[in-house]
């Protein structure tokens, strides 16, 4: 097994004005889960294939373990890849399919034979062997696209959205089933989705990336917990974290965020870092996530400074949570995840407070977040 | 030396017709003793002198017998087996690469007189196999780095892919042309794979391909396939459609390595008008520049017409919420006055979009 380094990665197309990837670099662990995630046409999908090489190296140097592998040829780089295509070959079998790669390696027939049963069995396609992919259902295809990877034992394995053609239901066993396979089989495993519930219950480490550069590279908490920037909060999390834009003030010895509607205190730590870095009388953007309002009255009572009214637009009850959607607060909509058992309805206006050591303050103009580092 | 540099000089030094040919299996055994050095012989008033074998078929050099001196078959005969060894030497001689030169030069001269509608001659050594329907595939390698890719590396791998007979042509430097047979689309035996759509089965053949060959072997290259053809005639023409298609899938495809022509009939109108009327159609259209150079929007209009104006699909393949989707196209109706949920104004600005793109207008 093997890790995998990116150094100052550039893809520029012939023709095109600006690069599709800007300088990448990434150092991945052998034996880690990373996943890329991030919105259509981010360079995700084009980073993956440079480091399958699929793709040419534009800049930048690209290890595998210790080898530079700019101009190794894929065949060579021991790398195994699933695509959301999985372009399997039309005329083959199942079993030939899963057998081929290792046939031109000239690895013998009875351990050819032993690797695709046993990735047949681990998959559950051992009554398909047979088949030809068309009489194959897109889930069933799919394990097969994965059983091809799986035999040939590689130091890495590269998968581009390899569910994306599935139903909900189906992806949700088979990102189950991937994670599993990949910890036993203890191999590094790179994985490009566009769907950050994907990525944030699969990956070790997840890179946010966002035209063309990584945003942040974090464990999935501190993705969570510690966004760098607006893209980077608003892209994970489901319903997404609410943004307001309010001004910052010193009252009284505190630090308050004002915008329409809302007047709430920050609280100390946060204070001192917002007067640290000049940020009192200036415009932020502040970031809640839903979870982070509250309505339940032991949160109001030990919360008295971060109380706030809003009328209620539309109620969502999920059964075990009820989706609140705020009107008027910095000039849009608001959503509070509550409790299901809420007995708040639309069109009433209940008390609500913010879990102020929960938020986030972004600048402005930069869109960092002023309250890391 | 290629065979066809070797018949061109051949001819000129006899000043009679002169030819590349491989032989059936049969003749071959009845006019030589296959897997020895052998001489040459005269048959049907030509003069053959054999260069290799392979798999029972022997090539030949033949040139017209008609008044045809002792002393120009001596030197046929010498050349001829000066060549045989010199490519014994580099080791093509048993992959039949030379005959798929002959052919590859052929056409390529063909090709560079704009003639895509010849039949092949009966000189091409290889023209005895080209009467069944085949699959056209035309492979251009990218590598910039990757060494050098060879015939025979290549035809091993889509042997044991295809595991049926084809034809692997060496067109320019890195351009390859691979013809199969027919049946691999249907595996041979399937009956009911005829009711399935040809274009449908060309594309998941021409994926599997690139997979193959881009992990197991080359990397980064494009591949076009076109539909069926019988070689012999329809060739030259068939080539010429996938240089092409490959031509307007690098313009317009960009970060794409499959192209199929019948996905590029519009491509292929935008780039036949000249450069000139082009920009004044662009400034007669309107400016788009500022939109067609964001990509956040031009990938929108992308997926849009690719999802036929389905406003759900463009947004589940966008995966954007389909309130975000209707806002970006209002913004696109707000800078540009086109309503592209309207069919003449997507017709448009799908044919702007394409104008921008040959052009690449800053």
């Amino acid at each position: 097994m093997a890790g995998v380094r990116l150094e100052h990665i550039f893809k520029k197309y012939p023709g095109s004005d600006k690069a599709t990837v800007i300088d990448i670099n990434l150092d991945i662990k052998d034996k880690e889960f990373l996943v890329l995630v991030g919105p259509s046409g981010c360079g995700k999908s084009t980073t993956l294939r440079m480091i399958a090489g699929l793709e040419e190296i534009s800049e930048g140097k690209m290890y595998i373990g210790d080898r530079v592998v700019n101009d190794v040829a894929p065949k060579d780089r021991d790398i195994a890849m699933v695509f959301q295509s999985y372009a399997l070959y039309p005329h083959m079998s199942v079993y030939q399919n899963m057998a081929f790669g290792l046939k031109l390696r000239k690895v013998k027939k009875e351990e050819i034979d032993k690797k695709v049963r046993e990735a047949a069995r681990i998959l559950d396609i051992e009554h398909l062997l047979e088949r030809k992919p068309k009489a194959l259902s897109g889930g069933q295809r799919q394990r097969v696209a994965l059983g091809r990877a799986i035999v040939r034992d590689p130091q890495v394995f590269l998968m581009d959205e390899p569910l994306s053609n599935l139903d909900a239901k189906l992806r949700g066993q088979m990102r189950a089933e991937i994670t599993k396979l990949v910890k036993r089989l203890e191999t590094t495993c790179i994985y490009v989705t566009h769907d950050q519930t994907e990525a944030m219950t699969m990956g070790d480490r997840i890179v946010v990336m966002y035209d063309g550069i990584i945003q942040q590279a974090a464990s999935p908490e501190q993705l969570y917990n510690e966004p760098t920037n607006l893209f980077v909060a608003g892209f994970i999390g489901s319903p997404t974290m609410n943004f307001i834009t309010g001004t910052l003030s010193e009252v009284s010895g505190a630090v308050r965020f004002r915008a329409e509607n809302l007047d709430v205190e920050v609280p100390g730590g946060k204070a001192q870092i917002i007067r640290n870095k000049g940020y009192i009388g200036k415009e932020v953007i502040m970031g809640v996530r839903p979870e982070d309002i509250h309505e339940e009255p032991v949160f109001l009572e030990a919360s008295p400074n971060t109380i706030f009214t809003s009328l209620v637009d539309v109620t969502e009850n999920l059964g075990h949570e009820m989706l609140l959607y705020l009107s008027g607060l910095g000039g849009g909509t608001v959503i509070a995840r509550v409790d299901g058992r809420s007995t708040t309805r639309e069109g009433s206006k209940p008390k609500l407070a913010i879990d102020m050591n929960k938020i986030h303050l972004f600048d402005k103009e930069s869109e960092l977040n002023i309250l890391l580092g | 030396m290629d065979s066809e540099v070797l018949r061109q000089k051949l001819e000129q030094l006899t000043g009679k017709r002169t030819g590349i040919k491989q032989l059936g299996r049969q003749l071959s055994a009845s006019l030589f003793r296959i897997g020895k050095q052998d001489e040459p012989v005269f048959y049907e008033d030509k003069l053959l002198v054999p260069l290799y074998e392979s798999d029972g078929r022997v090539t030949v050099v033949w040139v017209e017998m008609e008044g045809l001196t002792p002393l120009e078959v001596q030197l046929t005969d010498y050349a001829a087996r000066n060549f045989a060894i010199a490519l014994q030497a580099t080791g093509v001689k048993e992959e039949g690469e030379v005959e798929a030169r002959q052919l590859g030069s052929w056409l390529n001269s063909q090709l560079e007189q704009e003639k895509d509608d010849i039949e092949i001659p009966d000189d091409i050594a290889l023209k005895g196999r080209l009467f069944g329907d085949t699959i056209p595939f035309l492979l251009s390698s990218e590598n910039v780095h990757s060494p050098q890719i060879t015939y025979r590396s290549l035809m091993k791998l889509l042997r044991s892919y295809f595991e049926k007979e084809i034809l692997l042509i060496p067109l320019l430097e890195k351009e390859w042309l691979i013809l199969a047979r027919k049946e691999l689309l249907t595996g041979g035996d399937d009956k009911e794979d005829e009711e399935d759509n040809e274009d449908d089965l060309l594309a998941q053949t021409c994926m599997g391909l690139h997979e193959l060959i881009a992990s197991e072997w080359v990397g980064v290259f494009h591949l076009a396939v076109a539909p069926a053809i019988v070689p012999v005639k329809g060739l030259t023409g068939s080539v010429a459609l996938l240089r092409e298609t490959i031509v307007l899938g690098r313009i317009f495809q960009v970060g794409e390595y499959i192209h199929l022509p019948w996905e590029l009939h519009l491509e292929r109108l935008v780039n036949s008008i000249p450069v000139v009327r082009r920009r004044q159609l662009l400034g007669q259209i309107g400016d788009y520049t500022s939109l067609l150079a964001d990509k956040e929007m031009l990938l929108t209009l992308e997926t849009f017409f690719e999802m036929d104006c389905n406003v759900s699909e463009t947004a589940k393949k966008l995966y954007i919420h389909r309130n975000t989707l209707l806002y970006r196209l209002d913004k696109i109706k707000q800078e540009t006055g086109a309503d592209v949920r309207s069919f003449s104004d997507a017709a448009i600005v799908k044919l702007t979009m394409l104008l921008y793109k040959v052009t690449k207008r800053k």
